[in-house]
């Protein structure tokens, strides 16, 4: 009898999907595109870059599935470092292009959960620092604050994807805490952009 | 304490548990799950609809070298070729004082020498680029017969018989015309008129 392909193992999936089951690639998607969207996203700063990178993402695990060896890691551990890698080739591209961020205002960060609007506010007016603080990372100290703190990935598992030692992830890591101490207790380094409309009609 | 211990309570942990929060609370986009499992709906073997742009950008530059370094090549070879040969002295140009021509001339071998075929004279070619107005053939000219020249006064008004009707044309005004006459008698053509000065009668 058939397993479901909600209930399958993603290297199955994977399997399944290089066969041509549509719907099993569906399922797998569903279930990590989150976690690479929000890393693209995060990294790069921009909504269309990061979908543009997703979607890169998936093909290339679908190209090459039988790449993928379960017995050496994780799946997510091999589609963070898939999604690392595109990640790093287009800020390299882009390295020269300023990205025209629509993630670092206040009203982009949507935080749901409180009822109260100043705590709210307050929230996002964090999220929205901290997005920034994050921008002015470099791309190494940046990544593993992503993976670690923001998506709670284990040391083991980011050094593998980044391709470092633990000892070298938890020293970016550290590294990284700091600078964005030093950026959000700054206020006028992690100043955000009040929303204000360029122009006012009469 | 270890060096890497992070104090648990401050403003970058608020900050971090805000973004996300946020993060998650996101939806996916419709539209790009659409597009990615489109990807399984690609032909079976056709892996480059699969691979990501950067892959395709590479093997595309792979296709292009594939063929370009052989066709370099080979344009490199005839280009050398042929600054060789235009830097090489002529080996076969002949010398002026000895034209190989004469020297076949007398060569005592007999050679057959085939009739030639009657020349035809062919009128000159139209050009190929003549409009078709112009590649009719043209009418023949009448023939020519002896015409006379008659001059005559007539009144002005007159002028209407032979063709030629004048505005406000006045009866009492006299004009010398000269006339073109067949054989037969007819007017063929006009060839001069000249208003009469009225003093004239």
């Amino acid at each position: 009898m058939r397993e479901a392909p909600g209930t399958q193992a993603d290297g199955a999936l994977l399997a399944a999907a290089a066969a041509g089951d549509a719907e099993a690639f569906a399922v797998l998607y569903r279930r990590h595109a989150g976690a690479v969207l929000r890393f693209a996203r995060t990294m790069t700063g921009a909504e269309d870059v990061a979908e543009d990178i997703a979607h890169d993402t998936f093909a290339a695990i679908l190209a090459a599935a039988g790449r993928f060896d379960a017995s050496r890691g994780a799946f997510s551990t091999y589609l963070y470092g898939v999604v690392r890698n595109l990640t790093r080739a287009r800020l390299r591209r882009d390295g020269r292009l300023a990205v025209l961020g629509d993630l670092d205002d206040v009203a982009a960060v949507d935080v749901r959960g409180t009822d109260e609007p100043h705590e709210r506010l307050a929230r996002a007016r964090d999220a929205a620092a901290l997005r920034l603080a994050l921008r002015r990372l470099p791309s190494r100290y940046r990544e593993v604050v992503i993976l670690c703190d923001l998506h709670e990935v284990s040391y083991e598992d980011a050094a593998r994807i980044v391709g470092a030692s633990v000892p070298a992830v938890r020293s970016r890591l550290h590294r990284a805490r700091r600078q964005l101490r030093a950026a959000l207790t700054d206020d006028v380094a992690t100043r955000v952009p009040a929303w204000t409309p360029a122009r006012c009609l009469p | 304490m270890t060096p890497y211990d992070e104090p648990a309570d401050d403003r970058l942990s608020h900050a971090m548990e805000a973004l996300r929060t946020a993060d998650l609370q996101r939806p996916l986009p419709r539209h790009l799950e659409r597009r990615v499992v489109a990807l399984v709906g690609a032909l079976p073997g056709d892996a480059r609809d699969r691979a990501p742009a950067s892959t395709r950008r590479r093997a595309a530059v792979a296709r292009r070298l594939a063929w370009g370094l052989p066709a370099a090549a080979a344009l490199a070879a005839i280009a050398v070729s042929a600054g060789w040969r235009v830097a090489a002295p002529a080996r076969d140009a002949v010398p002026s004082m000895a034209p190989p021509v004469q020297a076949r001339l007398e060569s005592p071998t007999p050679v057959l020498v085939e009739a030639a075929a009657p020349v035809v004279a062919r009128a000159p070619r139209r050009p190929r680029d003549a409009p078709a107005s112009q590649r009719q053939e043209r009418p023949a000219p009448p023939p020519v017969e002896p015409l006379q020249l008659v001059r005559v006064r007539m009144s002005q008004s007159d002028l209407v018989l032979l063709g030629v009707p004048v505005a406000d044309a006045d009866p009492s005004r006299r004009v010398d015309v000269e006339l073109v006459v067949g054989l037969d008698g007819a007017p063929v053509g006009l060839r001069r008129i000249q208003l009469v000065a009225p003093s004239v009668p």
